[in-house]
């Protein structure tokens, strides 16, 4: 699962540099509170059941590593 | 640098703890959504390590115990541990001992309605202020997720137990107005007074079955529906109380023989049954209760006509009274006519007793009322005494009738006396007396229980008919002075009877001491002290004939004074 969340990451930096507005899908029935932690962490918007949260804090993906270590 | 450096890492902290709380936002927002007690743990559970660095031990709730415990806190030994700590910890939390951590907590779980529980978390080393107040937040919001989950519940039981309650109510009202409507229809054939017909239509019509009413023995009384039984059954005597008896000790209504069938009893002697034909047995509960309605309806009408019959049966019996007693002839014709009944023609009086021991009196009235009415002997009856009057407008073989009524009363012995024919209303108190007498010469005969009629009395009837008692006295006392006097003076003597049996049966030595139950040696010795003491020769026929009509003027005098005209 860390793995995942590091790629969660990466990702970002990936999409940063390209023209692209991506959404990452997810079930909430399969996903458990750490992964919706970490989720909120390392995304700047977050729709949860139609309702979209904002997170202006959201860390980068060397930031996130960096406060996982 | 180093200032830079230091500066992006506590930015770096800032943003994670302000994302924490976000975190913990969405995390709350998905527990109160959730009803399930295990999906709110298990989400919160599964974020601790994510907001803070520590470890979730389990949650320990205190009407459930240990509900999500991690592999440390399977651990028995440790849950032992952590529940005697958590048994004398104040509600407000604190540092917890836990196996192999070397720092832990219990965080209180509270909602408005009070303390529930606590959740456990251990760690490498105390966290810091940042990450403990989220673990105190997270504590909190499952505190108000569970306490938001555990109202759902109740919610969810109270409307279940409505949802219960309504459809129990919906089915009861549907019942009752079916039943209201079962009773409106069979309350207004009552209503209506169509009788027993009627019921049976209304009954036919609400179920669709046919429908029989029938009386207590079984005939037919009302019929409505298809395929009517010609000629219609009709079970034994036995079965057909046994059949009864079990209806009348049912709750309700029973199957018997392809039917439905209750039992309307409005007094211990008026019965009636009401079937629904259903050989394939697919009646429902209404048509039960369609049943039960319809016997109410039944006994009701039965009742009404038991009133009637029984009011008519005291005036028939108020005028048969008066009749005996004499009265006047024109006023007893009137009344009689407005009862529907014919005075004017020839009656006689039969009077029927019962032998042995006296029965209770109503049962033996029905019982004679039955048997003259199946026998057509007459219509107008009265009780007298342990007797029972009847006033017949017929002459029937009287042993049939008397048969009839010992059947009635189920063996029970009786004896009949008639009286002789009268054409006028002033002689049916004769006719009384005379049938009276028959039925005392009857009795002091001593022989079986038979139908006396007076008219068949031969010279008894001659006797009866002298109006000087003394002359028949002065007769009897001259041809039997000495032996009555003899008997009269000796115990256990009876030489008048001897003498009586012995000339009733013409002289017979062996008819005479079977009749008397004694030896022939006895008898002859009895006719020897005859001889001696009355001084007559039994042998000459004409003082034969002189002593048995003594003899039978003796019983007709006895009889004659037991009885007052």
């Amino acid at each position: 699962m860390d793995d995942f969340m590091k790629y969660e990451s990466e990702l970002n930096n990936f999409v940063e540099q390209q023209p692209v507005a991506v959404m990452c899908l997810y079930n909430l029935e399969m996903v458990d509170g750490g992964i919706l932690v970490d989720l909120m962490k390392t995304h700047s918007k977050l729709i949860l059941g139609g309702m979209l949260l904002q997170n202006p804090h959201s860390l980068s993906p060397d930031e996130f590593l960096a406060t996982s270590v | 640098m180093s200032t830079s450096v230091s500066a992006a890492s506590v930015d770096i902290s800032l943003r994670d703890q302000l994302s924490n709380l976000q975190a913990l936002l969405v995390l709350s927002m998905r527990m109160t959504d959730s009803e399930d007690e295990g999906q709110i743990l298990k989400l919160a559970a599964t974020a601790v390590p994510s907001l803070a660095r520590c470890r979730l031990f389990g949650a320990c709730l205190e009407d459930g115990g240990w509900r999500v415990t991690s592999d440390a806190g399977s651990n028995a030994q440790a849950q032992l541990d952590v529940d005697a700590q958590l048994a004398v910890m104040s509600t407000a939390g604190g540092a917890l001992g836990i196996l192999q951590e070397p720092w832990g907590w219990a965080y209180p779980l509270r909602s408005v309605g009070g303390h529930f529980g606590f959740l456990a978390v251990g760690a490498d080393a105390e966290p810091d202020a940042g990450d403990q107040f989220l673990l105190r937040v997270l504590a909190q919001q499952i505190g108000v997720a569970l306490a938001s989950a555990l109202h759902h519940a109740h919610q969810r039981e109270q409307a279940a137990d409505l949802r219960t309650i309504n459809t129990a109510l919906a089915d009861t009202v549907a019942a009752l107005e079916r039943s209201t409507a079962i009773h409106d229809r069979l309350t207004r054939t009552a209503v209506a007074s169509e009788g027993q017909e009627g019921i049976a239509k209304a009954l036919h019509e609400l179920t669709g079955f046919a429908v029989a009413v029938e009386d207590r023995h079984g005939n037919l009384r009302a019929w409505a529906g298809p395929d009517q039984p010609e000629p219609y059954p009709k079970a034994a005597t036995a079965q057909r109380e046994a059949m009864l008896q079990k209806a009348l000790d049912g709750a309700g209504p029973i199957r018997h023989e392809g039917r439905l069938l209750t039992v309307a009893q409005p007094r211990e002697d008026v019965v009636g049954v009401l079937a629904v034909v259903d050989p394939d047995g697919v009646a429902t509960e209404q048509t039960k209760v369609a049943l039960e309605h319809g016997a109410t309806v039944l006994a009701m009408e039965l009742a009404r006509l038991w009133g009637l019959a029984e009011a008519e049966l005291r005036l028939r019996r108020d005028l048969t009274e008066e009749l005996l007693s004499g009265t006047d002839e024109e006023s007893a014709i009137a009344r009689a006519e407005a009862l529907g009944y014919d005075l004017e023609r020839r009656h006689r009086v039969v009077v029927v007793e019962v032998s042995g021991k006296p029965r209770d009196h109503h049962a033996f009235f029905q019982a004679v009322r039955r048997a003259a009415q199946d026998c057509g002997v007459g219509k107008l009856l009265a009780g007298r005494g342990q007797s029972v009057v009847v006033l017949s407008d017929t002459d029937r073989p009287w042993e049939m009738f008397r048969s009839a009524v010992e059947q009635e009363l189920r063996g029970g012995p009786c004896r009949v006396g008639v009286g002789s024919p009268c054409d006028r209303v002033v002689d049916i108190p004769r006719s009384h007396h005379e049938a009276q007498l028959a039925l005392r010469l009857q009795t002091r005969s001593g022989g079986p229980d038979q139908a006396t009629a007076f008219d068949d009395l031969g010279v008894y009837r001659l006797l009866a008919g002298v109006e000087d008692l003394a002359t028949i006295e002065k007769f009897v006392r001259d041809w039997l002075d000495d032996l009555l006097d003899y008997d009269a003076g000796k115990e256990a003597s009876d030489l008048v009877k001897t003498l009586g049996v012995y000339l009733e049966h013409g002289g017979n030595y062996d008819a005479t001491a079977q009749d008397l139950s004694v030896h022939r040696s006895t008898l002859k010795y009895r006719l020897q002290r005859i001889r001696e003491i009355s001084g007559h020769d039994l042998a000459s026929p004409d003082t034969q004939f002189n002593l048995q009509l003594a003899v039978r003027a003796r019983a007709t005098m006895l009889a004659l004074r037991g009885v007052s005209p």
